[in-house]
C-alpha cells in the first residue's frame, strides 16, 4: 500500500516537474520573442524620431517631415489588429507554436528589408511608399506576437503563478528596447552625413541575429496542454473572433480600454525622444535613459506580476496606470528644464516602476478574461 | 483577446503624431503631450475597474461559457 502511495507521489512529482519545465520554456520563448519583435519595433521608433524625417521625405519644413515620419510609425498600428485576427485564427487552428514561428520570420524579414531601402533622393516617392509597406508587415507580425505569447505562457504556467510566468514576454520587450537603444548609440555618435547615408541601416541589419536566436528557441517549444486538450475534444471554434465578440462583449471592451496603458511607453520611446532632442538634450543621453530604465524593468516586471498573483491583478494594474498618468507631467517638465539627473530619475520611475507595474500584469490578465476556446 | 488589445495599441501608435501636431515648434508647450498620456491612463483605469479579478480563478473556469 505504502509502496503504491510512494510510487504515485513520485509520479506526481515527475509530472509537476515536467509541467514546470514546459512553463519555464514557454516563458523563455516569450521573453526572446518579445525581445526580437520589439527590438525591431523600437529601432523603427528611434529611426522615425531621429532619421526618417530627414531621408524619406522631400526637404522642407522639419515639423511636417517629422509628422510624416511618425505617420509611417503609426501605420503599423493599423495593421496590428488585422495581424491579431489573421494570426489569431491560425494560432487557434494550427497551434500557438507554429504561428509564433511564422510571425517571427515575418518581422525579421520586414525589418531587414527596411535596412536596405533606397532613400528619397534615390527613389523619390517610392522610398516612403516601400517604407510604409514594410512597416505594415511589421505591424501584422507584432499584432499576433504579444497576444499569442501571452496566451501560450498563461496556459502553460502553474496555478497561482500565471502572472509571473506570463510577464516574461513583457521583460523580453524591455530587453528588446535595451538592444534597440544600444544598437542606436554608435549611430547617434556618427557624423550626420554618415549616419543618414548608411549608419542608421546597421541596427536594421542586426535584427537577423536576434531573429536566429529567437527562432531556435521557439522552434523547440511544444503546444500548451490546454490547447492540445481543446484540439483533442474537437473544441476548435470555427470563427473564433465572431464567437469571442458574441460571448465576451464586455471583456472585449475592457481589454480595449485597458490597452491604452501602452501609450505611456510608446510615447516616451518616440515623441519623448524627438521632444528631448528638440530642446537640446542629446539623443545619446535619451538612449542611455531608456537603456537604464528598461534594464531595471526586465527585473521589476516579473516582481510586479508576482505581486498581482498574490494581491490581485486589478490593484497592481490600477496603481501602475495612475502613477504613469501623473509621472508623465514630471517627465516632460524635467526634459524641458534639461536637468539630466532629474530626467534619469523621472524616466526610471515610470519605465521600471509605474509603467512596469501595469505592463507586467496585462499578459496574464487579458488572457484570463477569456475562455480558452476564444482566447 | 488579441483584437481587443490592438484597438488601444492602434490609438497609441498615432499619439506621437498627434502630439507633434499639438506641440508644433513651441517646445515649451509640452502640456498637450502630457495630457494625451494622462487621458489614456484614465481610459485604462476605467477598463480595469470594470474588469473581473481573475488571479485566483482556475485556468479552465476563466471567461464566459462558449457553446
Amino acid at each position: 500500500m505504502s509502496k503504491t502511495t510512494t510510487h504515485t507521489s513520485a509520479s506526481l512529482d515527475e509530472e509537476q516537474q515536467r509541467k514546470l519545465k514546459r512553463a519555464k520554456k514557454a516563458a523563455l520563448a516569450g521573453f526572446l520573442g518579445g525581445a526580437l519583435e520589439y527590438y525591431d519595433f523600437f529601432i523603427y521608433a528611434t529611426a522615425a524620431s531621429l532619421i526618417f524625417s530627414k531621408i524619406f521625405f522631400p526637404a522642407g519644413d522639419a515639423t511636417i517631415a517629422l509628422l510624416a515620419s511618425f505617420a509611417t510609425f503609426g501605420v503599423a498600428y493599423i495593421a496590428r489588429p488585422f495581424g491579431a485576427v489573421f494570426f489569431g485564427h491560425l494560432g487557434d487552428r494550427l497551434g500557438r507554436k507554429t504561428t509564433l514561428v511564422m510571425t517571427l520570420v515575418l518581422m525579421g524579414s520586414a525589418t531587414f528589408l527596411i535596412g536596405v531601402l533606397p532613400d528619397f533622393s534615390t527613389a523619390g516617392y517610392w522610398a516612403p511608399a516601400l517604407l510604409v509597406i514594410l512597416r505594415l508587415l511589421q505591424g501584422l507580425s507584432a499584432g499576433a506576437e504579444t497576444a499569442g505569447a501571452s496566451a501560450l505562457s498563461t496556459e502553460e504556467a502553474p496555478e497561482g503563478r500565471r502572472g509571473f510566468f506570463a510577464s516574461f514576454a513583457m521583460s523580453g520587450i524591455s530587453f528588446g528596447i535595451v538592444l534597440a537603444s544600444l544598437a542606436f548609440l554608435p549611430v547617434a555618435a556618427m557624423e550626420e552625413s554618415a549616419r543618414l547615408a548608411w549608419g542608421w541601416r546597421i541596427p536594421f541589419w542586426l535584427s537577423l541575429l536576434v531573429l536566429v536566436a529567437a527562432y531556435l528557441v521557439r522552434r523547440s517549444l511544444e503546444e500548451p496542454e490546454v490547447f492540445e486538450e481543446k484540439q483533442e475534444a474537437d473544441a476548435t471554434v470555427k470563427l473564433p473572433f465572431t464567437k469571442m465578440i458574441t460571448t465576451h462583449p464586455a471583456q472585449f471592451i475592457q481589454v480595449a480600454l485597458m490597452s491604452f496603458q501602452v501609450v505611456t511607453n510608446t510615447f516616451m520611446q518616440s515623441f519623448g525622444l524627438a521632444y528631448a532632442v528638440s530642446v537640446g538634450v542629446s539623443a545619446a543621453t535619451m538612449l542611455w535613459v531608456s537603456i537604464a530604465g528598461n534594464i531595471i524593468a526586465i527585473i521589476s516586471q516579473p516582481f510586479f506580476a508576482r505581486l498581482s498573483d498574490i494581491f490581485g491583478r486589478k490593484k497592481v494594474f490600477i496603481a501602475g496606470v495612475m502613477g504613469s498618468g501623473v509621472m508623465i507631467f514630471v517627465y516632460f517638465l524635467t526634459i524641458s528644464t534639461g536637468n539630466l539627473a532629474m530626467i534619469f530619475v523621472s524616466s526610471m520611475l515610470i519605465t521600471a516602476g509605474t509603467y512596469a507595474a501595469s505592463n507586467s500584469v496585462y499578459p496574464a490578465w487579458f488572457s484570463e478574461l477569456f475562455n480558452v476556446k476564444v482566447r | 483577446m488579441a483584437i481587443g488589445l490592438q484597438i488601444g495599441i492602434l490609438c497609441a501608435g498615432f499619439t506621437p503624431m498627434l502630439a507633434t501636431a499639438l506641440v508644433g515648434d513651441v517646445t515649451a508647450n509640452w502640456g498637450p503631450a502630457a495630457w494625451i498620456v494622462a487621458a489614456s491612463s484614465i481610459l485604462a483605469v476605467i477598463g480595469a475597474v470594470w474588469a473581473r479579478e481573475t488571479s485566483k480563478t482556475d485556468l479552465r473556469e476563466l471567461g464566459n461559457p462558449v457553446p
